[in-house]
């Protein structure tokens, strides 16, 4: 590889480049290529048990993909503004994620979270906080994913039913997803991340309670979103990105199962968020494999009897892990090849990373670029118009079964050891996390993963031919430090009292708290006082 | 101003300036010339601090049982400085020091130091003993020292410790009783930790253990859970009831302390000649023996 | 004299919980002879403020992810001035956009990291900010 420090590499023609290694980036070995003997006749189709091929006979020719950016940033109002214009640059499903006050739960006016309001997501306490968020914008008619970890995914998931309510939509319109996993969302799985702000099992405990009332109440809702990206973007390898998911799903139905709900009243509502990175083969045999996966643990596993329980539904982000601060116009071709794989492997919706997200949350125009990016694909490629393209293609079939096999292997791993819960708790997950930042960051080092722009390839006098968006606004936060204070003041004190304490009563009682949360947030109390009422119901106090 | 000059230090740290505590505290751990005169000033000042080191393998809980005892003292109105030791790369002399994370302190009446082994053989620092020395003459009236609990450095926690302190998890039974031996022997209270996760049948197999390994009375067995914060009054009680007002004389200690010193006064002696010394004492046809002679009744040091 | 070690804490300010960075770091820094104190993740200025004198430290790293650096910048100086810690060399890394830089640097942080800065020129730079002392 040539250094541009140097002068003109005359050598370099006559050297040739090639792939450093023949693995891909969870180590499976490549062979030069590959024959029919490799990929053993199945006669599987698109729609057809185990769904490998892709969970619809006509998936795209149909019906594209959703295209679901994330927004989320300052104030609701920003935030709605925000999310309108994308509505009309042609986004179709709203992703709505709060800030890490917000993911907390936490207020604006906690004296931990002054510096972080806003910053990453939408600052959101209130009820009038939710209406400003999504004035204007039809519940029934658009798709939102709200982006949560339990306990805050309970309030929101609340705030969004009396949106409904006022809005005069029936529950039985309501589409969407809560994503509502407690080990994933703040970071990777990180217990020194998760741990400090509530107590796990508590938090487990309350996404079952929001799972199993809409499971009851809102029947197109989808009640959980394994977020399996973010535990990828700690460095860990396809085969564990399906594996601890799968496992993660295996004990949350378990827990279902014991409320009493038959498995085909929740299966066909949980979902999984992806992750889809540059390698890009392995990348789509992943998905294939974890459609099969899916498909097989809960007709085989769990005797489900309708198809739409076997449905493996994916969400997918594109990488934002290997999008480099180093020439990030680079990062417009890795984000298309990425978005390119995602729809190669039939994926459900694709929120596809801005260029600009190694400097920050991205620009008006950053956002746009990625929706142009799959509409491109979409309606100039001619990829839509077949299903699963590649299905058949000796070397993807015989990626799939290979990682489907190694998966499979790491998930009965998992299983002897009590469960991906409790292999979480007992610090082994953690361990297993460690192990692969360490080798992918020597990897990266050794050059044996090579990032163009980083570590080959280098322009060391490059200029910054971007404008970079910039969120941090002191007086957007102390607005909003004002504004919880206020609202805190100004409402009937008594009425949110009862409601809190009655929150508290039929919290240690054990009962779903969805319908008290409901009439807190009714009553005026805050994200943050539903949550610390939470805590305080369960004897927990903030560490940190 | 940067305060650099050891007078100024130490007029500083008289005046209870934890910033002189501190930088005081690098220059004895470094070795700086000036640690012989600097202690000879600051040694007489000791208030008699009792001591208390906290051992135990990797992965015992000592970190989190130490923040759990740090708030009953504090409590207590007691100021309290830690001191914890983790080994540093013995390739490349560097170290990852993560204890102080685990402890609370925020507390203006906590101090906590993180200390290296650096390339001290036995796995504590190796003037430790002089830091600590420091803490007492500063004025913590306790000061924990959390050591590794792997190599030797739990038998050398004997010799600057007055109360000996080893957290384990019956778990670790087997690695406990493989351990150097002597290690047992070396604690006076034995924490077994994490009791809220263990079966009565293996608690009382490791308490079995335990009272077989520790037959003088003196020793005691307390039961804890750090995380769940169960118990550790018992454990604060232990180690406040331990405290001798007659110390006996450890001779060993003393005589480790005697070298520390000496060889401290005769760096000092040496001045900048010292390390030329270093390598002439190891020249071929040299008498060691001759040479510190020499230098010793003659003050002659070249 | 011994030769000393180089003191440096590692960790993040606020509620960005994302440890892969300085985790990743403070290996390389231990590889490179540094001692390491290790400071995580939800610290508050004060918390570093405090660790920072304790251990006597010579450089203090921290990692910005979300955009919270301006509102710490300030914070953490100013703390910093009024303790007296006027000896220790403050480094800041992580998603910070190039132009709040000259900002930084102007509040008094020395050096400003971005990502996919080698392991090589994250390591010289800190020793060059050491200057002398440590007689490599």
């Amino acid at each position: 590889m040539w250094d541009r420090s140097k002068d003109i590499d005359f050598d370099a023609y006559i050297r040739g480049e090639r792939p450093p290694n023949y693995r891909t980036t969870s180590g499976i070995e490549l062979k030069e290529f590959y024959t029919a003997e490799d990929a053993p006749s199945r006669d599987e189709r698109p729609g057809q048990y185990p769904f490998t091929r892709g969970i619809h006979a006509d998936m795209y020719r149909r019906r594209f993909w959703t295209r679901r950016q994330q927004t989320g940033y300052g104030s609701p109002r920003e935030s709605n503004e925000r999310m309108r214009l994308l509505l009309k640059e042609g986004q179709t499903g709203l992703n709505v994620n709060l800030d890490v006050p917000g993911e907390l739960g936490l207020d604006a006016d906690h004296p931990l979270a002054q510096g972080d309001i806003g910053l990453v997501g939408t600052s959101l306490s209130t009820l009038e906080d939710a209406e400003e968020l999504f004035r204007d914008l039809p519940l029934d008619k658009i798709s939102t994913t709200i982006i949560l970890p339990p306990p805050s995914s309970a309030v929101l998931m609340a705030l969004y039913l009396l949106l409904a309510e006022r809005q005069g939509v029936s529950p039985s319109s309501l589409m969407g997803t809560i994503m509502n996993d407690s080990f994933n969302q703040l970071v990777g799985p990180t217990r020194e991340a998760v741990l400090p702000f509530f107590p796990i099992d508590a938090s487990v405990k309350i996404g079952v309670d929001v799972m199993e009332y809409c499971t009851r109440q809102i029947p197109k809702w989808n009640i959980l979103n394994i977020n399996a990206y973010n535990m990828r973007q700690t460095g860990i390898d396809a085969v564990q990105e399906g594996a601890f998911a799968m496992s993660l799903a295996r004990d949350y139905i378990g827990l279902l199962l014991q409320r009493g709900l038959d498995i085909d009243e929740f299966a066909g509502r949980i979902a999984f968020f992806c992750d889809v990175q540059m390698d890009f083969l392995e990348e789509i045999a992943k998905i294939r494999a974890m459609r099969r996966l899916w498909a097989k643990m809960i007709r085989e596993d769990f005797g489900a009897k309708e198809t739409r329980s076997c449905l493996f539904k994916a969400a997918v982000q594109t990488s934002g892990l290997h999008l480099t601060a180093q020439q990030p116009l680079n990062n417009i071709a890795r984000a298309t090849i990425q978005t390119l794989a995602a729809v190669l492997a039939g994926v459900q919706s694709i929120h596809t990373t801005s260029y600009d997200e190694a400097y920050a949350l991205p620009t008006e125009d950053a956002q746009k670029l990625s929706i142009r990016i799959q509409q491109i694909i979409g309606y100039e490629t001619g990829l839509t118009k077949v299903v699963d393209p590649l299905g058949g293609a000796y070397v993807i079939e015989w990626l799939t079964d290979a990682l489907e096999e190694r998966m499979l292997a790491l998930m009965r791993r998992i299983e002897d050891m009590g469960g991906f819960m409790k292999c979480y708790k007992d610090g082994w997950i953690e361990n297993e996390i460690n192990k692969a930042r360490y080798e992918m960051s020597g990897r990266i080092e050794r050059g044996e993963q090579v990032v163009v722009g980083v570590n080959a390839f280098r322009d060391e006098e490059e200029k910054l031919p971007i404008s970079i968006f910039k969120v941090y606004s002191s007086e957007m936060q102390r607005a909003r430090i004002e504004y919880v204070k206020r609202y805190k003041k100004e409402r009937d004190q008594k009425k949110v009292e009862n409601a809190l304490s009655k929150l508290y009563e039929e919290t240690k009682k054990g009962s779903n708290v969805l319908p008290p949360v409901m009439d807190a947030v009714l009553s005026r109390a805050t994200l943050g006082e539903i949550c610390d009422t939470l805590r305080r119901a369960y004897g927990f106090e903030i560490q940190v | 101003m940067p305060m650099r000059d050891p007078d100024e230090l130490i007029r500083a740290f008289f005046n209870r300036s934890r910033l002189a505590l501190s930088r005081l505290l690098t220059y004895v751990e470094d070795g700086h010339p000036e640690t012989f005169s600097i202690m000879g000033r600051i040694l007489p000042e000791k208030k008699g601090a009792h001591i208390i080191g906290i051992t135990g393998p990797q992965g015992s809980g000592k970190s989190t049982l130490i923040d759990r005892l740090v708030k009953i003292y504090r409590r207590e109105g007691v100021e309290v400085a830690v001191v914890t030791v983790d080994p540093s790369s013995p390739k490349t002399g560097g170290a990852v020091l993560a204890d102080r994370i685990r402890i609370s302190t925020d507390d203006e009446g906590v101090f906590v130091r993180s200390m290296a082994s650096r390339s001290h053989v036995g796995g504590l620092s190796k003037n430790i003993r002089k830091a600590i020395d420091l803490l007492d003459a500063f004025g913590f009236k306790k000061i924990l020292v959390e050591t590794i609990g792997t190599g030797q450095d739990e038998v050398e926690i004997r010799h600057v410790a007055e109360t000996v302190v080893l957290v384990f998890t019956p778990e670790m039974g087997d690695e406990v009783q493989t351990m150097k031996a002597g290690l047992m022997e070396v604690a006076d209270i034995y924490a077994i930790n994490k009791m809220d996760e263990l079966s009565p049948r293996r608690l009382k197999e490791a308490i079995e253990f335990l009272i077989r390994q520790a037959p003088s009375s003196e020793r005691k067995v307390v039961e804890v859970s750090a995380k769940d914060n169960l118990n550790i009054e018992e454990l604060f009680n232990a180690i406040e009831s331990h405290r001798r007002h007659e110390r006996e004389i450890d001779i060993e200690s003393v005589e480790a302390y005697l070298k520390d010193l000496l060889l401290d006064c005769f760096k000092r002696i040496m001045g900048r000649d010292y390390s030329f010394f270093l390598r002439e004492l190891v020249k071929e046809g040299l008498n060691p023996y001759e040479r510190i002679g020499d230098i010793l009744l003659n003050r002659r040091t070249r | 004299m011994e030769r000393r070690r180089p003191r440096i804490i590692i960790g993040k300010l606020g509620l960005d919980g994302h440890t892969n960075g300085i985790r990743i770091v403070s290996n390389w820094l231990k590889d490179a002879g540094f001692e390491v104190i290790y400071m995580g993740i939800y610290n508050t200025p004060e918390r570093i403020i405090k660790a920072a004198l304790e251990e006597d430290v010579d450089l203090v790293g921290l990692s910005f992810l979300e955009g919270s650096h301006l509102f710490f910048a300030e914070r953490l100086m100013e703390l910093a001035r009024s303790e007296g810690l006027d000896n220790v060399k403050f480094v800041f890394g992580g998603v910070i956009p190039p132009d709040d830089i000259p900002r930084l640097k102007a509040m008094g942080i020395s050096e400003v990291f971005l990502p996919g800065t080698p392991r090589e020129a994250i390591i010289s730079s800190l020793r060059s900010l050491l200057g002398g002392t440590y007689g490599d």
